[in-house]
């Protein structure tokens, strides 16, 4: 015989799954540093390829000038001015993202708190369900 | 209004029932139209314009999420561009990846919004952006709509210089390159545009998120009256190239279009206000409760069909974590 009160949680574990749990189902599976160091990791990589294709733009905007005074300028004062700004910029965008990380992960939690005690409540039911067979 | 309020309850009614149909359909007029509008502004690459393609790519958007409609409308500008000039289309997707890397990468939901300001640039109605997205949005939604403003500049001196880029007239690629961008950072009526439509959004979230009564309405016409003299200054005192007719004529149609998106995200009845005071052992409570249009009669028609079923009332509260039943 159908379970109604199995059939309603199911339901509404259902519907949290398609809906919102898209979301933050994933998130769940990691703890909270191995998360946060994801999303950090990620935007370094974002953030250097950013760098890059802004610096190869610019590279090649200006390689007439740089090409033409290459003997005038101090290439070591040259990189380290392009290394500050690269520190300065990486920075500016990691800090965001961790923020965001933490952010994130905690609604994640938060929301997925009542995921598990609803799907706590169903297990329990077929525990029932399975004591009363034996 | 009662009627507006019925026809607003049966349309979402409706909605609700056969959502399954609505929304492919939905996104496949939304793409069908954003790739029409990009393909008669640009037209740049005649295979892409071909009606037959728009409608393949439309049909495949409307079984795809949102997302990838943007996607496809992104790549659809950057083939224009490179069908016009392999420079505007290294601009153009360097500002797409940036924006992409820096932004919609923590909020790709609005990665739409970027693409729409260019067609509400198209409609000489980008006014209605910043307001939209000041109600529906968050401070943050400034960069989508920053980057918006940049790719609809980047797509007007395209069609201003299409000749001078097309037929490569300047000297070579470096300088053509060097030209566009230069043209795009130097351009002090795009950089007064962002500035105006930043803090147009940010007043339109901040008076919005304010408790008093109308502080939807207020918003919008706030933001409304701020888009018109931020702009209006700039027109005087830099002396730049915006319309003054349409400055004033596109804020008060974006307007408008605020009051529209109000009534259907927001829509509370404030006669029916009320204020309540309570204590617990901690905390001594001033809640104010406004209820939303036709939540008396829904309210009221749920206790006399649950009367008449001979069930208990059941209330949706919406809490910090989520939805949750109570009885």
């Amino acid at each position: 015989m159908v379970d109604e009160t199995k059939v309603r949680v199911m339901t509404r574990l259902a519907a949290y799954e398609e809906g919102t749990g898209k979301k933050y189902l994933p998130i769940g599976q990691y703890f909270r540093v191995d998360y946060i160091f994801m999303q950090l990791l990620k935007s370094f990589i974002y953030g250097t390829l950013a760098f890059v294709v802004v610096f190869g733009l610019m590279g090649l905007c200006n390689f007439e000038s740089f090409l033409e005074g290459i003997y005038d300028i101090d290439l070591i004062e040259f990189a380290r001015h392009w290394a500050k700004v690269y520190i300065v910029g990486m920075i500016l965008y990691l800090v965001p993202t961790y923020i965001w990380a933490v952010y994130k992960f905690t609604k994640a939690k938060k929301s997925l708190n009542s995921y598990i005690s609803v799907m706590d409540k169903l297990s329990r039911k077929y525990y029932e369900s399975e004591e009363v067979k034996k | 209004m009662s009627d507006l309020i019925k026809i607003k309850n049966n349309f979402s009614r409706i909605y609700s029932k056969n959502a399954a149909y609505f929304n492919p359909v939905l996104k496949f007029l939304l793409a069908l139209t954003m790739l029409t509008i990009i393909n008669a502004k640009m037209g740049y690459m005649h295979k892409i314009s071909d009606g037959a393609i728009v409608l393949m790519a439309s049909l495949f958007c409307s079984f795809m999420p949102l997302s990838v409609t943007a996607l496809l409308s992104g790549l659809f500008v950057l083939l224009h561009f490179y069908a016009l000039s392999l420079e505007t289309a290294i601009v153009a997707a360097v500002l797409l990846l940036l924006m992409y890397i820096l932004y919609l990468r923590f909020a790709p939901r609005e990665s739409l919004a970027v693409l729409l300001m260019p067609i509400m640039f198209i409609f000489k109605i980008p006014y209605v952006m910043p307001l939209a997205m000041g109600l529906l949005g968050t401070p943050f939604s400034i960069f989508s709509v920053g980057f918006g403003v940049v790719l609809s500049y980047l797509i007007e001196y395209a069609d201003v210089n299409k000749e001078m880029l097309a037929s490569g007239a300047s000297e070579n690629m470096v300088t053509r390159l060097r030209q566009i961008i230069d043209s795009m950072i130097g351009n002090k009526s795009m950089i007064c545009m962002i500035i105006c439509f930043s803090v147009t959004l940010i007043l339109v979230y901040v008076i919005r998120r304010l408790s008093f009564a109308h502080s939807w309405k207020v918003a919008i016409l706030g933001g409304c009256i701020t888009d018109i003299v931020l702009l209006t200054i700039c027109l005087l005192g830099m002396r730049l190239d915006y319309s003054m007719a349409g400055i004033v004529f596109g804020s008060m149609f974006a307007a408008l279009l605020g009051f529209v998106i109000e009534f259907f995200a927001h829509g509370l009845d404030y006669r029916q206000t009320e204020n309540l005071q309570f204590e617990d052992d901690e905390y001594y409570y001033y809640v104010k409760a406004v209820p939303k249009f036709g939540a008396e009669k829904r309210r009221k028609a749920a206790s006399s069909a649950s009367r008449s079923s001979g069930e208990s009332t059941s209330r949706t509260v919406r809490t910090a974590n989520g939805v949750r039943r109570t009885t």
